[in-house]
């Protein structure tokens, strides 16, 4: 309650004054910058997305309402549609083209705890890549970006229960891709 | 009915909130055995998934957006600024446009005693100043003392009465076109004018004669100023 408190008062003093930007910036760009690279797979176009993101969110902090949407949904959702005009304008390039280059965490990091067998990110990134394009978003906003349940049923624009059933299909089709994996080593 | 969806959903909050996965398990006895896998590929995605940005793009981002936030307008603002304020402009022209061709329209018919009348007379009254040519102005005034007549027959016949007001402005109009034409003479505009005037002088007389002593009182003021007019 005190964080949303602070939060709603960082809110009012960028609307105030666009300087304040800059406690909002740093709260989230983690977040979002996560979301991007998971989505797109390629860390520098996800650093351009990030910053239309957040100067996009800048110039329309003045009509952004606190009680339509959490901040962080709004900013998923201007995030999620910088992805759709970028995959619009350059058609070539596939939403999820998960090339296994994950950003500063990527490298040849395992996923290896999975069935106790060593599974390369890469394999992760391809079984993501067979999912369903809301069930790569609600990965990406639950796993990449941590929302919570409720902030990401908001910034995708569905319900909470909506996004758990696609969460558990999402997790049952991600396993079931990783295992079939695993066994045909 | 909660369903192994809410389930897992509740079991990877408490995750979240720094339980460990047993811990957690623990709790939904009933749900274990299908719970396990699926809470296992969301420890691996959320161990793997999350990425931090390279620092010097952070800082690099920030310093953009603090001096982006400086700038006090930028200059597609001032023209967008500039356009609604022409736009507000044109809308407000376009309205006062709209509603004055429908006050014109519905005053069209009007008689003196009508609250629109005011607003015919003005439109009259620009027709003739926004009219250049000597010689169409003269007609249109011509016009103008025919429709004044008009209007002082129609008064009479609803109201009974010669209207005091219809009377004014009827001498007015008359007065009006024989000053432009004393002003410009235009043969072309004399003779219709002429024609007019001895069209309103039966009227008059027709008029005078069939309400004598009845309808308007002899020697009212009136009566006085019509009879004056055609001296």
């Amino acid at each position: 309650m005190q964080e949303q408190e602070s939060e709603e008062s960082l809110i009012r003093a960028a609307q105030r004054d666009p300087a304040a930007f800059g406690p909002l910036y740093e709260r989230y760009v983690d977040r979002v910058y996560s979301y991007i690279v998971f989505r797109v797979g390629n860390p520098a176009v996800a650093e351009d997305l990030t910053s239309d993101v957040f100067l996009k969110a800048l110039e329309k902090l003045g009509s952004y309402q606190w009680r339509a949407l959490p901040l962080s949904a709004w900013l998923f959702r201007i995030a999620s549609n910088c992805l759709i005009d970028r995959w619009r304008r350059l058609a070539k390039m596939k939403p999820v083209p998960l090339d296994g280059d994950l950003g500063s965490t990527a490298g040849e990091s395992d996923l290896d705890s999975l069935l106790g067998k060593r599974l390369t990110r890469q394999e992760l990134v391809k079984a993501v890549s067979r999912l369903t394009e809301w069930q790569k978003q609600v990965i990406a906003l639950r796993f990449a970006a941590g929302l919570p349940v409720a902030e990401t049923a908001k910034a995708m624009g569905k319900s909470e229960g909506a996004v758990k059933d696609l969460q558990h299909s999402a997790l049952v089709a991600l396993r079931k891709h990783l295992v079939g994996k695993g066994e045909d080593r | 009915m909660t369903t192994l969806q809410d389930h897992l959903a509740e079991c990877l909050e408490i995750i979240e909130n720094g339980e460990g996965v047993d811990v957690a398990l623990d709790r939904f006895p009933g749900w274990k055995a299908e719970l396990r896998p699926l809470v296992e590929t969301a420890v691996a995605l959320h161990r793997v998934a999350p990425s931090t940005p390279p620092e010097n793009f952070r800082a690099n981002l920030h310093y953009r957006l603090v001096n982006e936030a400086k700038k006090p307008k930028t200059r597609w603002s001032l023209r967008w600024n500039w356009r609604s304020m022409v736009l507000r402009t044109v809308t407000v022209l376009v309205a006062l446009c709209i509603l004055g061709t429908g006050t014109m329209v519905a005053s069209a018919d009007s008689l003196p005693d009508s609250p629109l009348f005011s607003f015919k007379l003005a439109g009259e009254q620009a027709q003739v100043r926004i009219t250049l040519n000597r010689a169409q102005r003269q007609r249109l005034r011509v016009f103008l003392v025919e429709k004044r007549m008009n209007e002082v027959a129609a008064m009479l016949r609803s109201q009974g009465r010669l209207n005091e007001r219809a009377i004014v402005l009827l001498g007015r109009e008359t007065e009006a076109a024989l000053r432009d034409l004393e002003k410009n003479p235009d043969k072309s505009s004399v003779a219709p004018l002429e024609k007019m005037i001895v069209l309103l002088r039966v009227r008059t007389t027709r008029f005078f004669t069939k309400s004598s002593g009845q309808r308007c009182r002899s020697g009212s003021m009136s009566k006085r100023r019509v009879a004056k007019w055609f001296q």
